[in-house]
């Protein structure tokens, strides 16, 4: 059942959207004989290339408690900020890619997770409500999430109410958990420019693709295997279960629903995706090096246009409660926004106290590479803080020192 | 101890006043903590969640997550300001002597500083297979002339405060998180949380062989012993041969006083939510909880509780600390400073600019400095 709305130009935004199976397949074999035997970006030195990387104005702005109006009128100070949030959003579709996570029944020493591990839902009610009266036709909230309802159902235990949110945003809201397919009969197969670290191309729910505006809302946490979670480690959560689930099986499965570890973090496991969707340079049970090249394969293949980080309350050590007492919670007061995910997540890494910048395996990317790093020399953006623009209250204010995440295991030991 | 010692302000040198940890000062707040705004600022290089130090002719010893430790005089400049390698969260302490100072890192260095120029005496790492961080409040054992800490390497450990060597260790356990306590004797008080049977063991240790006495297990009912489950330090109520310590296990966690005269436990309380902030003593031997519920919860020594208070926080992070009169003071994560007066009644002294998460010191004459994550030092 395809009820979804009409949207304003179907035309992708994901610079590798639009293709059938056949068309990829056909692509893949034109283009297979004018690559290299290993990725240039793989064998290359570290160096930038000659065009430097995009920037985009980033802005911080501090915010205590997760009162609804106070974030909305922060939020709305930011945005106006960016300048031109406005006109992004005006008579178009918007998805906004939460960052939620594999269960809204676990707590953190009794703390509810959305003061811990997953955004806030008065910072997505804010920012959907914002959306809202700069023009938004409509704001899909989506993640994927480990239930069997598609709908809002599944994010009430994140504290999502669909009420709310409808409420607050004239009813121009919805929900989608993209788990997998849902109501579309077919995946998108979206490509990965250049063809991917380890992802040649990606296979998702139809949401992250029929829409003219994607949004990146993370959470500002320590990250074991990226070092730092953000705007561009929050995608991590677009390839579906069914097709890159642990529970999947060996055919896809749109029953599955757990968590991703074989195929996208020990890489043991190929995708059920319908085409050949891996590369193959992977390591295997190496997450500091699948992880942070999953990230940029995602981040280029979904190009993220507004990033917002909600930093109000968190944790710090590592990304979720599974981790045990090795996280511990935080109350940073920030609220990050920018254009451009790779600044902003570099900005949002400044604010934790480390230099975006930081050589691979290194504080806090202590065990792996630097995706930010990586997505520079990939010409998603400029991740180095010298060179960025920061507005709202400033780096200086609006530092607030995380205990980095740990490391797994001293190489020198 | 005669009355009159007893009575005297003890120089604040570690965490919680002195090594029973239990955050006691043994005089009146200074005025000005009860007057509504802080009588001056102190600067730090970053954000501050280690406790002030104190030496005893006032200076004031602030380490920073941003690496620094530095020396303010009573008049408030900083004398020497040190760059450590990795953040510091755990709260420094200073030798009986105030001749150095010892600091641990978020890297898992343990530095021995010169306490009247910031020069390193000696620095050594924390040996570990993984990761060496120490978080935990530094110990400093006078007659063992000992530094007590523990790390994620999985072992508490007792260094020589002279040369950084390793005099003896024990385990940990799978949460080395929480600081330890010690008693006039210099026997050491901890926590840890263990795999095989599952749950959390008190444990007593002489420090001098490493040698451990479990004097209480708490086993582990529905949930794995992994989640902040041990995180605050005991506290040690000497005069009444108490100790209390808390166990964060299954969906709630619980209040113990343990008696140390009879080996057993006296009594336990239910908290509805985890602990993470090491409790105070009030100077009648009540026991003051700030829970991760955001509540003020105070407990007699008969285990009856004399009140709880909300502090319309989501949930408190730091451990309060009291004076002589029984007022309690602490700071929350959005930056409030509560006083509470004896009968728990609630008073929001002051608003910093970011989050409090660390807890708070007395110097020698009352004044209480409120460390902030906004790089500043509140002194009320």
């Amino acid at each position: 059942m395809n009820n979804h709305p009409p949207y304003s130009r179907i035309l992708p935004v994901c610079p590798g959207y639009g293709w059938s199976r056949r068309e990829f397949l056909k692509s893949m074999v034109a283009s297979a004989a004018m690559l290299p035997a290993v990725s240039p970006v793989l064998a290359a030195p570290r160096e930038s290339p000659p065009v430097p990387p995009p920037r985009a104005l980033s802005t911080i702005g501090l915010c205590k408690r997760y009162d609804y109006a106070e974030v909305r009128r922060v939020l709305s100070v930011m945005l106006e900020e960016l300048g031109d949030v406005c006109a992004l959003a005006k008579n178009h579709y918007v998805t906004v890619k939460l960052n939620l996570v594999n269960t809204s029944e676990e707590d953190l020493g009794g703390l509810p997770v959305w003061l811990t591990v997953t955004v806030h839902p008065h910072v997505a009610m804010a920012l959907g409500s914002l959306l809202v009266d700069y023009g938004a036709k409509q704001v899909t909230f989506c993640d994927q999430l480990p239930f069997r309802e598609l709908g809002a159902e599944a994010f009430r235990g994140y504290g999502y109410r669909i009420e709310e949110f409808s409420q607050a945003m004239d009813g121009k809201v919805r929900f989608v958990n993209t788990r997998n397919r849902g109501e579309y009969d077919s995946y998108a197969l979206v490509k990965v420019p250049d063809g991917g670290e380890i992802a040649s191309c990606w296979e998702v729910n139809q949401t992250y693709i029929k829409t003219d505006v994607l949004v990146s809302l993370g959470k500002l946490k320590s990250h074991v295997s990226a070092g730092i979670t953000g705007g561009m480690k929050n995608l991590y959560g677009v390839p579906p279960s069914s097709l890159y689930g642990d529970d999947a099986g060996d055919e896809p499965n749109e029953d599955a629903m757990e968590y991703r570890s074989g195929t996208m973090h020990t890489c043991t496991k190929k995708p059920l995706t319908s085409v050949e969707s891996f590369t193959g340079k992977t390591v295997e049970n190496d997450h500091g090096f699948n992880v942070p090249r999953l990230i940029v394969d995602l981040n280029a293949a979904f190009p993220i246009q507004l990033v917002v980080i909600d930093g109000i309350s968190s944790i710090q050590s590592a990304e979720g409660w599974w981790i045990g007492s090795l996280v511990s919670v935080c109350r940073p007061g920030v609220l990050i926004a920018g254009r451009n995910p790779v600044c902003t997540d570099a900005v949002a890494t400044a604010v934790m106290g480390f230099d975006p910048d930081a050589p691979d395996r290194h504080p806090p990317f202590a065990n792996g590479d630097n995706h930010l790093a990586m997505a520079r020399r990939k010409g998603l953006g400029e991740n180095r803080i010298s060179a960025l623009e920061i507005a709202g209250v400033g780096l200086e204010k609006a530092r607030f020192e995380y205990v980095p995440t740990y490391q797994r295991v001293n190489p020198s030991s | 101890m005669t009355q009159e010692t007893k009575n005297r302000p003890t120089v604040w040198r570690t965490s919680g006043g002195d090594n029973t940890r239990r955050g006691c000062y043994r005089g009146k707040a200074a005025t000005a903590a009860q007057a509504g705004h802080p009588q001056s600022i102190l600067r730090a290089q970053g954000g501050v969640r280690a406790s002030v130090v104190f030496d005893a002719r006032n200076t004031a010893y602030i380490a920073d997550m941003a690496g620094s430790i530095q020396a303010c005089g009573e008049e408030g400049g900083a004398t020497w300001v040190t760059g450590l390698e990795g953040g510091i969260a755990a709260s420094p302490v200073l030798s009986p002597d105030d001749a150095q100072l010892y600091a641990a890192t978020v890297r898992g260095y343990l530095y021995a500083l010169d306490a009247s120029s910031g020069q390193t005496a000696w620095r050594v790492s924390i040996p570990s297979k993984t990761d060496p961080r120490i978080l935990s409040d530094l110990l400093h054992l006078p007659r063992l002339n000992a530094i007590v800490l523990n790390s994620w390497g999985g072992n508490f450990y007792a260094i020589d405060a002279g040369n950084g060597q390793i005099i003896s260790s024990w385990s940990a356990g799978i949460t080395p998180y929480a600081a330890a306590a010690a008693d006039p004797e210099e026997h050491v008080y901890c926590l840890r949380a263990v795999w095989e049977p599952a749950g959390i063991q008190f444990v007593r240790i002489d420090p001098v062989t490493g040698k451990e006495e479990v004097m209480h297990f708490e086993s582990k009912k529905t949930r794995p012993p992994s989640r902040m489950t041990v995180a605050a330090a005991p506290v040690l109520d000497i005069e009444r041969n108490v100790v209390y310590f808390i166990t964060n296990l299954d969906k709630e966690c619980l209040l113990f006083s343990y008696s140390l005269q009879s080996g057993a436990v006296l009594w336990n309380h239910p908290l509805s939510r985890y602990v993470q902030a090491i409790p105070c003593l009030r100077p009648d031997g009540s026991v003051v909880i700030a829970d991760l519920h955001g509540e003020i919860q105070v407990f007699a020594p008969d285990g009856s509780r004399r009140f709880r208070c909300p502090t319309g926080t989501d949930y408190l992070e730091a451990g309060a600390v009291c004076d002589q009169s029984g007022w309690i003071y602490l700071g929350d994560p959005e930056g409030h400073v509560h006083a509470l007066n004896p009968n728990g009644v609630d008073r929001v002294l002051f608003e910093a600019e970011r989050a409090i998460e660390g807890r708070p010191s007395f110097d020698n004459r009352g004044y209480l400095f409120i460390p902030s994550m906004d790089s500043n030092i509140y002194i009320f």
